[in-house]
């Protein structure tokens, strides 16, 4: 029985999974109460569930990009979990959990996952089809819309994840008779914690278990000072 | 008294004592949202002014200097806003205020005091009330506000009637 959380951004996304059953999944904007509602939600998601903690043989986590605040958050919690039982940990990247969210119809479309980093910028992080899933295709970069937009290579983008009214006024407004965007519908755009779950597990099937200590998961943060 | 444009003022400070009152009557007028930077050298009056402020706004512990833990976090009894204060003197790149969840105080509308501000100029909202706080002589401070955008003008504008009665 596999937890799953995600505090990266502000939302907070927890899911359980279990031999490749979906049991439950639930996420909201939470803004910036994490750190008081995060114990109590989970909690309260494994009683509606009747599932013990002792239940429990995986734990997964978002462990970065995003917001500071979130990840650690979310990271120490999860690791919590799995060193309290010795469980394995499974850390997904978040741009990770967007792109194994989304589908694809034409493989040499790409995909820009999309999450903001705070003062007016945007994390992305661009994937390709490869051996029929989306795969990194180069590092998460920090940047603003307008600087995004202008670093594309000619090609179709498929634009996913967390894009707020500015992000969607400079999709609408960028011309570019080489490159097309089309960014995802509203919701199918998010990204869940089921899948964050589904994915976990999948890494886990196909891992070696010592990536898995939680003594070693390190959240991800992008452009650390020092 | 001299009064350089609107949003602006000029004040003299013989006491820290004075300079904890001023405090408290900004503190006392300020809104969810609100950011008051400081800037000035040490012993120019920047804690002392915090305090004030955190005694006017009501904060339930006394308001002290951040500067090892960089940012303090204040709640009051009668509502759930909160006020954050920054001290800004030890970070060594603007990356830096990120880490402490910068955003996410911006996003929460509580209120921020930051000393140090000029460390952090860059990721500061473009309206703002800047307060300079200089040490003239041993009794004697001066602090020039400097308000930018019109809820920041409002607010000088409210602070001079509650220091001057006019």
């Amino acid at each position: 029985m596999l937890i799953a959380i995600d505090t990266a951004t502000k939302y907070l996304g927890l899911a359980l999974y279990d031999d490749n059953v979906l049991l439950a999944e639930q996420m909201w904007r939470t803004g910036n109460k994490h750190n008081l509602i995060l114990a109590p939600t989970i909690e309260q998601l494994l009683q509606t569930c009747d599932v013990n903690t002792s239940d429990l043989t995986m734990v997964a986590v978002a462990s970065g990009p995003g917001s500071y605040t979130g990840l650690r958050i979310g990271v120490a919690m999860a690791k919590g979990l799995a060193a309290v039982r010795n469980l394995p940990l499974i850390g997904v990247n978040t741009l990770d959990i967007i792109a194994a969210g989304q589908t694809f119809s034409n493989t040499k479309h790409r995909l820009l996952c999309i999450l903001p980093a705070g003062r007016g910028r945007i994390i992305s992080g661009e994937y390709r089809v490869k051996k029929g899933r989306w795969d990194v295709a180069a590092d998460p970069q920090i940047s603003t819309w307008d600087e995004l937009l202008e670093s594309l290579e000619s090609s179709s983008y498929y634009v996913a994840g967390e894009i707020d009214a500015t992000g969607i006024e400079a999709i609408e407004n960028f011309e570019n008779p080489e490159i097309s965007l089309a960014l995802i519908d509203t919701a199918i755009r998010n990204r869940r914690p089921g899948i964050l779950a589904q994915e976990a597990w999948r890494r886990y099937d196909v891992g070696v278990a010592d990536d898995f200590l939680a003594a070693k998961l390190a959240p991800i943060y992008l452009n650390s000072p020092g | 008294m001299p009064i350089l444009r609107e949003g602006e003022l000029d004040i003299i400070s013989h006491s820290p004592e004075q300079t904890r009152r001023y405090g408290i009557r900004l503190g006392r007028l300020l809104r969810a949202g609100d950011v008051i930077c400081l800037s000035g050298d040490m012993g120019a009056g920047k804690t002392v002014f915090s305090t004030g402020i955190g005694e006017g706004w009501g904060s339930q512990k006394k308001v002290t200097s951040p500067t090892y833990n960089l940012v303090h976090q204040h709640n009051r009894a009668n509502d759930d806003t909160l006020l954050y204060h920054l001290d800004c003197y030890r970070m060594q790149s603007i990356d830096e205020v990120d880490t402490i969840g910068f955003d996410d105080m911006l996003d929460s509308k509580g209120i921020i005091v930051i000393e140090w501000a000029e460390r952090i100029e860059d990721a500061l909202p473009a309206d703002h009330l800047w307060i300079e706080l200089r040490v003239v002589e041993e009794n004697r401070r001066n602090f020039i506000l400097e308000a930018t955008g019109q809820h920041y003008q409002k607010l000088v504008d409210d602070f001079k009637n509650a220091i001057f009665g006019i």
